[in-house]
């Protein structure tokens, strides 16, 4: 994972970006049962299990960092993808992919992550899929 | 397909110098670094689970 993240000798990152699955149940959630029928998926994330490493230079100003890792409750697999610049961008892409099709549908698709708090104000950007990289 | 950053602007990029070590690998640009760890490394580094 992506362990520190350090900017004119202070670091930002507490803790680096994980794949997530789940966001919090709303009253309609809890109406439908939701929280439970997806179960599934809150742990999918906490659960994985490392299967590739591998980084690689695309140029001299980039490397590519790619981290595969086996999700277990959900018989998947998620890719992420870090590309780091020399100018201090890292782009993440992040993959699923499962042959099932009898999972529950999915609450969230994407990281998290904690920053420090250091940074009381930040910004996210999020590429379309066919932006990305 | 559009990218973030445009094909002439990602040849003027900053040199990345990349180290490479068993489990980690550190990239060090002008004035920042990355480093991404096996998941176990993490672990042992900070006595918690991979899975916490």
């Amino acid at each position: 994972m992506l362990e520190s993240y350090r900017a004119s000798g202070i670091e930002l990152i507490e803790r680096g970006p994980e794949p997530n699955f789940w966001r919090p149940p709303t009253d309609n959630d809890f109406g439908s049962g939701y929280p439970t029928t997806a179960s599934v998926w809150r742990q999918a994330g906490a659960n994985r299990a490392l299967s590739a490493f591998s980084a690689k230079r695309l140029s001299a100003s980039e490397v590519r960092v790619s981290v595969d890792y086996a999700l277990p409750d959900v018989d998947a697999h998620v890719q992420i993808d870090y590309t780091v610049r020399g100018n201090g961008d890292v782009l993440i892409k992040n993959d699923f992919a499962t042959d099932r099709s009898d999972l529950p549908d999915l609450p969230r698709f994407g990281i998290t992550m904690r920053l420090h708090s250091l940074l009381t104000a930040s910004s996210i950007m999020v590429a379309a899929p066919r932006e990305l990289l | 397909m559009p990218e973030p950053v445009s094909a002439l602007a990602r040849e003027t990029l900053p040199a990345l110098d990349m180290r490479q070590e068993d489990q980690t690998v550190t990239l060090t640009g002008t004035r920042f670094s990355v480093r991404l760890m096996l998941e176990q490394a993490c672990s042992n580094r900070t006595g918690q689970a991979a899975s916490s």
